[in-house]
């Protein structure tokens, strides 16, 4: 024993001190060096595969501030703080202030640039394969290195533009350093990778989630779109004469109208999901703005990434669905009043606010929670549930409390603050000595109100909200945007969704021509081609609008130039005019939950005055007990009261304007690259 | 008995192995003093926010080739000290407050072996200050009038227009836009040129409520790229 371990001990010591004696100078068989995996089409379909996969799409798994596996946010399934948070599309119990999505994302985003520009340089330098195809699959990498340069300029404004393979021999790290380059340079490279893109990739894609030569073009007037904006709306700053932050005013139109052009490419190649849609019938129409998102046939479908259980998954209808039709998780998808208040078809007030109470102001009396809402714009109820709603084969059931069996619905019940009240229900005696509501939302959290007639109600409903805001809703809302309508409910748990996130699809490139329209003919732009390029917008909006079931612009006329209307006066977004206004809420309403609001208000420079110490409103309902039937315990038929307020926890969000911009990180800084003023 | 010895010779000498790397740090702590204040023109100080959020001192410490910033927080008054500080040669100036950009002639170099000392003057955007004092009506509502007037842009700079005006309410004494009850006050206001000079009244969104002390400050800001709020000194009132 004694003399195995000593023996063992030497041999290790051996082993040791003998392993770098000799140079082993043979290529590792188990390393797939460029030779072998360029030279075939098997292996740049793996290469390609798994550069898609790195691309900083922001999907299903974008998160402002998880960082659990070092991924600055791509790549979770912890979406609980989302982009969506900070805008007024969603609200939840976890984010009570704004969520900062800066997390120094930079060497990820590096190195898919790399790996495209070992592509661009080494593909035509194989033998064996096509011309066509070496044209094709170049114009492919063009296309993901510009796009994750538009990621990076977006996020940092100018960067360093590493446009070759650069190859470190262990001495010259200072001769490949490279400076930032200014903003407008980077989206000048942007610019022209996707236009190579454009210019080698064929009609359609490969694969699916694939480029090809419109999915360029998309991808090009939302990037261009950006810099048009930055350059009207931002405030230039340069660092050591090098305007890191902010681009020229005067190239605004170039670039307004390099995303015209783009936009209009599309025409004709791809239209609007219109399956299910119907004129008359709301519901239809409704439904078929829901099914949009779930429908791999869509013709609206541009660029998508698609998932797959169980390597590569989501866990979207784990997070969002309401509490109690998940097996854990869920509730954390609340759209807020100020979302819902943008759509059209509700009683609304001159400040743009849902009336919900008569002259005198009492309560309207509802013979639903949704009834308020049974007019609205289809796409509305495309894009959220209201308590009542059914759902996954259940019944979505939000309410904040029970007016108790001794209020008679047909007796007014005065609204309990006046509008601009932030105060909680707990401070006013009329409220706690008449409203029954519970801590908690679960069933068994809740003590069961019982009426005289032996119907059982929960106070708080199976979905919220409940008086401690937790495990519920806590807007009075539940999205429906991306959610599975029949996912069974024992099967929604974490780790197990798979239906494919649309990056692009045509009604934002049709959005993103519209306003880069507007843009150019109100600041005397031309396109060659274009004669009324109001006419144009009009157009395109009409089109998205129609849809939607929206009200339908009358003329060009509408898209005016007038003053734009204030936020206290139902003006929904900060813009110079009323067309860009009604262009921006367009946006809002379309594409909420996409990951694309947050960037709009950025480039449009308005997210400091729109997010400034705003606490968002929610719609809390309530049930009359007197007369309420319990059809099953998530099903409570009786009448309703809808109290509009600010949200009872005071949550305030601010977007601080030096946000506009992230931080470079550090470890670039002490490299010696330059900061962003503000920020390092 | 043997065997154990020797399994513990050889965990020693793995322990030995894996360790010998460590050495003491004796680099000295950090124990070196800078202060100063930040004032405008007349030799005041300015009114910021306690903290880092409306303005902050930064520091660039000149023994590298590219030196990543540090930074001091200041007090409300304008003030800031740092008794932690390497010793060293750095570049020191107040950034991203409601003032006009300092240029590199108004940085200061300075020498820190000892306790160092770094004064600046700096032209704010605004002056902002107090008409009279605040008023609590019947309804426990707070009413202040304030007026500000407007600093002219030194040569190369243009005069940023101002944007909007708010009235912050805390129970404690740091009040500013960091620090306010946020369900006492109604959404800021817009400012314009011509409001300049004029006496301007805000009025508490909410009745405050009894018995308690509010501190008070009007904060004034310009569209510049930082938006920082100029402010007026802080009052406090006692609700009876």
């Amino acid at each position: 024993m004694k003399h195995s371990i000593i023996k063992l001990a030497s041999v290790a010591f051996l082993v040791m001190g003998a392993y770098a004696c000799k140079k082993l100078d043979v290529a590792p068989p188990n390393i797939l060096t460029d030779e072998v995996v360029l030279s075939t089409p098997e292996g740049i379909k793996a290469y390609m595969a798994s550069l898609y996969g790195r691309l900083p799409i922001e999907d299903f798994k974008y998160s402002a501030t998880d960082n659990t596996f070092g991924y600055r946010g791509f790549n979770t399934w912890n979406t609980i703080n989302s982009l969506s948070v900070n805008t007024g599309e969603n609200a939840n119990r976890n984010s009570g202030g704004f969520q900062n999505p800066a997390q120094g994302w930079w060497s990820d985003g590096y190195s898919v640039i790399r790996y495209a520009n070992n592509l661009i340089e080494q593909l035509p330098k194989q033998p064996a394969l096509t011309p066509a195809n070496v044209k094709r699959w170049v114009g492919e990498a063009y296309f993901m290195r510009a796009y994750t340069y538009f990621a990076l300029a977006k996020r940092y404004g100018g960067v360093p533009l590493v446009k070759n393979m650069q190859q470190y021999t262990g001495s010259n790290g200072d001769q490949l350093f490279v400076q930032r380059s200014s903003e407008d340079e980077s989206f000048d490279l942007i610019r022209a990778d996707l236009d190579s893109a454009i210019n080698r990739l064929g009609e359609t894609s490969e694969n699916p989630g694939r480029a090809n030569k419109y999915v360029a073009a998309a991808f090009k007037s939302r990037a261009m779109l950006y810099a048009g904006s930055v350059a009207r709306y931002g405030i230039p700053v340069s660092v050591n004469g090098v305007m890191v932050n902010g681009i020229p005013a005067a190239k605004a139109n170039d670039y307004f109208k390099e995303a015209y052009t783009a936009a209009k490419m599309l025409e004709g190649k791809y239209s609007l999901y219109m399956k299910s849609w119907s004129a008359t019938d709301k519901t239809a129409a409704a439904n078929n703005f829901a099914n949009l998102f779930l429908d791999a046939g869509s013709p609206e479908n541009i660029f998508t990434k698609g998932y797959s259980f169980p390597d590569a998954v989501h866990s979207w209808d784990h997070l969002y669905n309401p509490t109690h039709m998940t097996q854990s998780g869920g509730d954390r998808y609340c759209p807020t009043l100020d979302f819902v208040e943008m759509f059209d078809g509700l009683n609304k007030n001159a400040k743009g606010q849902l009336v919900t109470t008569n002259a005198s102001g009492a309560y309207l009396v509802y013979n639903s929670a949704a009834e308020a809402f049974s007019n609205a714009e289809p796409r509305l109820r495309g894009s959220v549930l209201f308590s009542g709603s059914k759902h996954k084969g259940a019944t979505v059931d939000i309410r904040r409390g029970i007016f108790v069996e001794t209020i008679d619905p047909a007796t007014p019940v005065q609204k309990f603050f006046p509008d601009e009240s932030k105060l909680a229900y707990s401070t006013l005696a009329f409220y706690k000595d008449n409203v029954k509501e519970s801590a908690q939302a679960n069933a068994s959290g809740q003590t069961v109100y019982k009426l005289s007639n032996g119907v059982q109600l929960y106070p708080s409903g199976l979905d919220g909200v409940s008086s401690a805001k937790g495990y519920a809703s806590v807007t009075g809302f539940q999205g429906r945007k991306y959610l599975l309508p029949d996912l069974a409910i024992s099967n929604t748990n974490i780790h197990q969704s798979t239906q494919p996130w649309i990056e692009l699809r045509y009604a934002e490139v049709l959005l993103n021509r519209a306003e880069a329209a507007l843009e150019l003919f109100q600041n005397n732009g031309t396109v060659p081609g274009a004669a009324d390029l109001q006419q144009d917008a009009f157009e395109c909006m009409n089109l998205v609008r129609n849809r939607a079931g929206a009200q339908l612009l009358a003329s060009k006329a509408d898209l005016s130039s007038g003053a734009a209307l204030t936020l206290a006066a139902g003006g929904y977004a900060v813009a110079p005019n009323r067309a860009q206004q009604l262009i921006r809420v367009e946006r809002k309403k379309e594409l909420a939950m996409e990951n694309k609001t947050y960037w709009d208000l950025k480039r449009w420079r308005t997210f400091d005055q729109e997010v400034n110490a705003r606490i968002w409103r929610v719609c809390m309902p309530f049930l009359f007990a007197k007369g309420a039937t319990a059809v099953a315990a998530d099903d409570v038929q009786g009448k309703w009261a809808l109290d509009c307020r600010y949200d009872e926890r005071g949550s305030a969000f601010t977007f601080p304007v030096r946000n506009y911009y992230e931080p470079i990180p550090g470890t670039e800084i002490t490299k010696g690259l330059y900061g962003n003023p503000g920020l390092n | 008995m043997k065997m154990k010895k020797i399994g513990y010779a050889i965990a020693a000498a793995i322990l030995c192995a894996g360790l010998h790397a460590c050495e003491t740090d004796n680099y000295e702590a950090p124990g070196e003093t800078l202060q100063g204040r930040v004032s405008d023109a007349a030799g005041n100080g300015l009114q910021l926010e306690q903290g880092a959020s409306s303005a902050r001192i930064k520091m660039e410490e000149l023994s590298f080739k590219n030196p990543v910033p540090v930074y001091l927080n200041v007090k409300q008054d304008g003030s800031f000290i740092n008794t932690k500080v390497f010793g060293g040669r750095y570049r020191v100036f107040p950034v991203e407050g409601p003032f006009f950009p300092l240029d590199s002639t108004q940085m200061q170099l300075v020498d820190i072996s000892g306790p160092a000392t770094a004064n600046f003057k700096v032209i704010p955007y605004l002056n902002v200050e107090w008409v009279g004092d605040p008023v609590v009506a019947a309804d426990k509502k707070i009413t202040v009038s304030f007026k500000f007037t407007r600093n002219a842009a030194p040569a190369g700079f243009t005069q940023p227009a101002p944007a909007d005006y708010q009235l912050f309410i805390s129970t404690t004494q740091y009040v500013g836009n960091n620090n306010y009850d946020n369900t006492r006050v109604g959404s800021v206001v817009t400012a314009t040129a011509a409001m300049e000079n004029q006496v301007l009244t805000i009025t508490s969104s909410q009745p405050m409520k009894y018995a308690t002390t509010f501190y008070l400050r009007v904060g004034v800001r310009v569209n510049d790229s930082f938006k920082k709020y100029n402010y007026t000194p802080v009052k406090s009132i006692v609700i009876p």
